[in-house]
C-alpha cells in the first residue's frame, strides 16, 4: 500500500486540560513522546476517532478524517490502534482474534504476520493461556491484519521485562519494512526512541514542542531539557564485518567507527546513538590511545550549563550533529570556541548495538 | 409409600405442564425487552434516564396484585387494549395462558434486566472501541463482543426470570385467574388445593413437585451458568 | 459526623412509626367509652329498625367479648348490617371473617378462633360436625336462596333459540336455559365459584351438568361468590352464576333467569355453632337474634329466602 500522511491541526478542551496540536505523519515510525499527562495518549485517541476535537481537521491522504462538517467514525479510518492494555477478545481463539478485522484484500496473510510477530505455536490457544509478552504481540498481529493505512501504538512495550522488549522491538521495525506501514509510536523510554523513531515529537502540557527527524530534534534546543537524553545520531554506511574481533566497521565522512558486531550488512546505512557523555575531545589526533573511533569535527557551539557541566555541539565534515559533555575546566584548558577544529572520541563498547537503527 | 410412587394425576399433570408453558415463554418474550434496555441503559446517556430506570423496576417494587390488576385494566376483556388487539388482531390475552405469560413476564423483567444491564456494564468498554477500531461496525460490535461477554449475565437472568415465572401467582390469579388448562400453573393448583378442606395429600404432592421443579431448574442453571463462563472467559 | 446524626434521627423516627402503627386506637369504641361516662339519651328499643350504617352513638356500651363468626361471602355484607344493629344494643363486638364455604371450613379445622360459621351448603357444616368441633345439635338451616344467571349492566340478553335450526316450538323451559349458556359461553368466560368446593360453584356445576353442556360451558372459576360477582360487575366475564340475593339492588348486573331449583342440589344456607368458640354464650345469644324479626327482615331485604320457603308474618 501507497503511504499516505496524516495531517491534523485540532484544538481540543477536557476539564482544565488544554490539547493543540498541528501535525504531519509521514513515512516511517513518528515516535511520540513526553513527559505524563503530555496529552500523547488523548492525542493518539483523537486520531483513532476516541475523542472528537472541538474545532480543526484531521485528514489521511484524501480521506477527510474530521472537519467542521465531517466526521468520520472510527470503523471506517482505517487505523491499526494498539493499547498498553492488549485488550484481545477474551471470548475468541488467537486466531478469532487476529481474523476479527482481517482485510482480505491485504498483501499478506495471517501466516506471514504471526511468523513475523513469533505467535504461530499460538494461534489456537485463549487469550487467558497467554503472557503479557504474547499478548502484546497478538494485539499488532490483530491491528496490521486489517491492512492499515497507519498503526498507532500506544506504549506497546510498557511493563514489559527487557528480554520481552528486547524480543518485540526488532518486530516493530518489521512491520515499517516488510508491511510497509507508517507508524506512530507513543513511548515515553528513551531507548525505544533512539532506536525507532525515523521522526520525534515532543509534547508537553498539550502543546508540541518540537518535532522533525530524530537527529534535528535532539540537537535543537528542546531535547536534552525534555527528555533526559544528551546525545546525538548519526547515519553511516557499513564498511565490513570482523567477526574474529567481534566487531562491524561504518563509515561516515569523518572517519570510521567501529561497533560491536551487528547484523546489517555491508553497503547498508545505519544509525546510531553517540552519548554526549561518552564523547571526549582532543586538539590533537592521539596515536597511542585505546579508543579506536576518533572523528574530526568543528565546534559550533558551547552551552556552558549548572558547573560541572558544559554542553558542546560539534559538526562532522557531512554536515551530521554531534554532542559532547565536558568540563568547564577542559574548555579552559584546550581553550575551546566555535570554530576550532578538534578530534571527537568515542569508545566502541559505549556505542550500543541495540540501539543502531536501520532507516527506512 | 403410594405417596411418592403414583404417577401425576391431571390435576397435577397438568398444572406442570402449564407452569412450564407458562414460565417459558415468560422468559423468552421477556429477553429481547430485557436486553435491548440494558444495552440503553448500560452504555447510553439521555436525558429521562432515571426516570426510565425507576419505571422499569417498577414491577420489583409494587406488589405482584397490583401489577396483576394493571394488567386487567389494559388487557382484560372489558380493558383499555383487550378489546382492541382482539377485534384488531384476534389476540385474546384475559382469561389464556398467554395473558398468565404476560403477567409472569411483567413481574420477572426487572429481574433479568438487571441481571443483564451489571453483566454489560461489566464488559470494557475500550473492547468495544478496539473493535470497532478494528473496522467492526456498532451493530457488530454488539453482536461479536458486546453480547457475547454479556452472555453469563443473560443466562443467570434467564434462570432469575425462569424460577420467579414459576412461582407466579399475585399477579396471575388477579389478571387471568384460576382457570384449569389455562391458567392453573403450579402455585395456583396448590392455592386451590389448600382451600379446599380434605385436600391435604394432594397440597402436599404440589409442594413436592414443586420444591422438586424449583431444585432441578436450580442445577441446570448452575451448570449453564458455568458453562458459559469458562467459553467467554476461560477460567 | 453530620452523616451519622441523620441516620441515628431516621432510625429513631422508624421506631416510634412503627411503635405507634402497633398501638391502634379505635375511634368507635372512644366514642363509645366517653358516652358511657356520660349517658345522655335511652337506648331505642329493639322493636325499631335503626340505620344499620349509622356509626353508634349515645348509647350506653362498652368493651365487650368479641363475637367471631366466619361467614359465606355471599351472605356477609347483610351480615354486617345485622351485626351493627345488635352491637348498638350489647355489650359485645361482632368480628366478622368472610370467604368462601370451604375455605371457612378449613381454616375452622385447622384451629381459627370462631364462635359460629355460616355455610352455603349443608356439606361445610356437616364437616365440622364430623371433625368434631360442632356439636350435633348445635346446627340449622338458616336460610335459602336462588341461584341466577347474570350478566353485565349494558350487555345484551343472550338468546335462548341454538344457532342451528332455530324453531323455538320445541324448546323446553331446560333447552333456553342451555342456548343461552352457550351463547354468553361464545361472548367470553362464565363466572362461577370453583366447582370442586365451593357451594355457589358446586350448584353451578350440578346445573350445568343436569343440562349436559358442562363440558362445552367456558367457565371461569373463582374463590367465592362475591369475586364470581365482581368479574361479571366489571365486564371481564360474559356471565356469571350467583345467588339471586347478590342482584338485589345491584344496578351493574342484569338478571338473564333464576336457575329452576330442580336442577341443582336445594340451596340451604347453615349456621353452626363452635363447640369451642370463646365466646359461645355471647354466640347463642347473637343467634337469637338472627331469628328475631329486625333480622329477618334485613335478611329479606337483601334477597335471601326463609329456610322453608315462605315468607314469615
Amino acid at each position: 500500500m501507497a503511504s499516505e500522511t496524516l495531517s491534523l491541526d485540532i484544538a481540543l478542551q477536557q476539564g482544565d486540560f488544554s490539547l493543540q496540536a498541528t501535525l504531519d505523519i509521514g513515512p516511517g515510525i513518528t515516535v511520540l513522546t513526553g513527559p505524563s499527562g503530555a496529552g500523547k495518549s488523548t492525542l493518539a485517541g483523537v486520531i483513532a476517532g476516541a475523542t472528537r476535537p472541538d474545532s480543526g481537521n484531521i485528514s489521511l491522504g484524501k480521506t477527510i478524517f474530521f472537519n467542521a462538517s465531517t466526521w468520520l467514525p472510527p470503523q471506517r479510518r482505517k487505523l491499526g490502534y494498539v493499547l498498553q492494555d492488549s485488550l484481545l477478545f477474551p471470548h475468541l481463539s488467537i486466531r478469532s482474534n487476529l481474523l476479527y478485522g482481517h482485510d482480505k484484500a491485504a498483501p499478506f496473510s495471517l501466516d506471514d504476520v504471526a511468523s513475523t510477530l513469533d505467535i504461530t505455536d499460538l494461534l489456537d490457544r485463549s487469550p487467558h493461556q497467554l503472557s503479557g509478552g504474547e499478548r502484546r504481540r497478538v494485539a499488532l498481529g490483530r491491528a496490521i491484519l486489517t491492512n492499515p493505512s497507519l498503526l498507532i501504538l500506544d506504549e506497546p512495550l510498557a511493563n514489559l521485562d527487557a528480554p520481552r522488549r528486547a524480543a518485540i522491538l526488532p518486530m516493530v521495525e518489521q512491520l515499517r519494512d516488510r508491511f510497509d506501514l507508517p507508524i506512530l509510536y507513543v513511548t515515553h523510554s528513551w531507548d525505544e526512541i533512539i532506536r525507532l523513531a525515523d521522526t520525534l515529537v515532543l509534547m508537553e502540557n498539550g502543546r508540541i514542542t518540537a518535532q522533525g527527524p530524530l537527529a534535528d530534534v535532539l540537537t535543537g534546543q528542546a531535547g536534552p531539557a525534555a527528555m533526559g537524553i544528551d546525545g546525538a545520531v548519526i547515519e553511516a554506511q557499513v564498511s565490513e564485518h570482523l567477526p574474529e574481533a567481534g566487531l562491524t566497521k561504518l563509515e561516515t565522512a569523518s572517519g570510521p567507527l567501529f561497533i560491536s558486531q551487528i547484523s546489517e550488512a555491508p553497503k547498508n546505512q545505519v544509525r546510531l546513538f553517540i552519548n554526549a557523555g561518552d564523547v571526549a575531545l582532543a586538539l590533537a589526533r592521539p596515536d597511542d590511545i585505546s579508543v579506536q573511533n576518533i572523528l574530526s569535527a568543528t565546534v559550533e557551539a558551547i552551552d556552558p550549563q549548572t558547573p560541572p557541566v558544559v554542553h558542546v555541539l560539534l559538526r562532522l565534515a557531512d554536515g551530521q550533529a554531534l554532542r559532547a559533555r565536558i568540563t568547564p575546566r577542559a574548555v579552559a584548558v584546550l581553550n575551546l570556541q566555535p570554530g576550532l577544529h578538534v578530534h571527537a572520541l568515542v569508545k566502541s563498547v559505549a556505542l550500543d548495538r541495540d540501539l543502531v537503527h536501520h532507516p527506512v | 409409600m403410594d405417596f411418592w410412587l403414583t404417577s401425576l394425576t391431571p390435576f397435577e399433570s397438568e398444572a406442570l405442564r402449564l407452569s412450564f408453558k407458562v414460565a417459558l415463554w415468560a422468559t423468552l418474550a421477556s429477553l429481547p425487552f430485557a436486553i435491548g434496555f440494558a444495552w440503553l441503559l448500560a452504555r447510553h446517556d439521555f436525558w429521562g434516564k432515571s426516570i426510565l430506570n425507576a419505571l422499569l423496576h417498577l414491577p420489583l417494587v409494587v406488589p405482584p396484585v397490583v401489577v396483576g390488576y394493571g394488567l386487567l385494566v389494559l388487557f382484560g376483556q372489558n380493558g383499555a387494549l383487550g378489546p382492541f388487539l382482539q377485534d384488531v388482531f384476534g389476540i385474546t390475552i384475559a382469561f389464556t395462558w398467554r395473558g398468565a405469560a404476560i403477567a409472569a413476564a411483567v413481574i420477572a423483567f426487572p429481574l433479568m434486566l438487571r441481571a443483564i444491564r451489571l453483566s454489560m456494564e461489566a464488559v470494557d468498554p475500550r473492547l468495544e472501541f478496539v473493535a470497532r477500531s478494528l473496522g467492526a461496525s456498532r451493530l457488530r460490535v454488539l453482536a461479536t463482543v458486546t453480547l457475547p461477554l454479556t452472555l453469563p449475565g443473560i443466562v443467570a437472568g434467564l434462570s432469575l426470570a425462569f424460577a420467579r415465572s414459576l412461582g407466579e401467582f399475585g399477579a396471575t390469579i388477579t389478571f387471568v385467574a384460576n382457570i384449569p388448562g389455562e391458567t392453573r400453573t403450579l402455585p395456583l393448583a396448590l392455592y386451590t388445593a389448600i382451600n379446599t378442606p380434605g385436600a391435604e395429600t394432594e397440597a402436599g404432592r404440589i409442594v413436592v413437585i414443586s420444591i422438586l421443579l424449583a431444585l432441578m431448574a436450580l442445577g441446570l442453571s448452575e451448570l449453564a451458568a458455568r458453562r458459559v463462563t469458562r467459553a467467554v472467559h476461560g477460567i | 459526623m453530620t452523616h451519622r446524626i441523620w441516620i441515628v434521627l431516621a432510625l429513631v423516627l422508624a421506631i416510634a412509626l412503627f411503635a405507634i402503627s402497633l398501638w391502634q386506637i379505635d375511634p368507635q369504641r372512644e366514642a363509645i367509652r366517653a358516652q358511657a361516662a356520660n349517658p345522655q339519651k335511652d337506648a331505642p328499643t329493639i322493636a325499631e329498625l335503626p340505620d344499620p350504617h349509622a356509626v353508634p352513638q349515645n348509647v350506653p356500651v362498652g368493651d365487650g367479648p368479641d363475637i367471631r363468626i366466619f361467614a359465606a361471602s355471599s351472605i356477609a355484607p347483610v351480615l354486617e348490617d345485622i351485626a351493627n344493629v345488635y352491637e348498638s344494643n350489647h355489650a359485645v363486638d361482632i368480628t366478622i371473617i368472610t370467604a368462601a364455604s370451604s375455605a371457612l371450613a378449613r381454616q375452622i379445622e385447622h384451629g381459627a378462633p370462631a364462635d359460629l360459621f355460616i355455610s352455603a351448603n349443608r356439606q361445610w357444616g356437616h364437616y365440622l360436625v364430623d371433625k368434631g368441633l360442632v356439636a350435633d345439635h348445635e346446627h340449622k338451616a338458616l336460610l335459602t336462596n336462588r341461584l341466577a344467571l347474570v350478566i353485565p349492566a349494558g350487555a345484551e340478553q343472550p338468546s335462548d333459540v341454538p344457532d342451528l335450526h332455530p324453531t323455538i316450538d320445541e324448546l323446553t323451559e331446560n333447552d333456553r336455559l342451555k342456548n343461552q349458556i352457550l351463547h354468553l359461553s361464545n361472548r367470553g368466560r362464565i363466572a362461577i365459584c370453583e366447582p370442586t368446593a365451593v357451594p355457589c360453584g358446586i350448584y353451578a356445576r350440578q346445573t350445568l351438568e343436569a343440562l349436559g353442556i358442562w363440558d362445552q360451558a367456558r367457565i371461569l372459576p373463582a374463590a367465592n361468590a362475591q369475586a364470581t360477582l365482581a368479574w361479571v360487575e366489571r365486564g371481564e366475564a360474559a356471565g356469571a352464576f350467583v345467588y339471586a340475593s347478590e342482584t338485589t339492588g345491584n344496578d351493574k348486573v342484569q338478571l338473564v333467569l333464576l336457575v329452576p331449583d330442580a336442577l341443582h342440589d336445594a340451596i340451604i344456607y347453615e349456621i353452626s355453632t363452635l363447640k369451642d368458640g370463646p365466646a359461645h354464650n355471647e354466640a347463642l345469644a347473637f343467634l337469637a337474634f338472627l331469628d328475631s324479626a329486625p333480622a329477618q327482615r334485613l335478611l329479606i331485604m337483601a334477597g335471601f329466602l326463609p329456610p322453608n320457603g315462605l315468607m314469615e308474618p
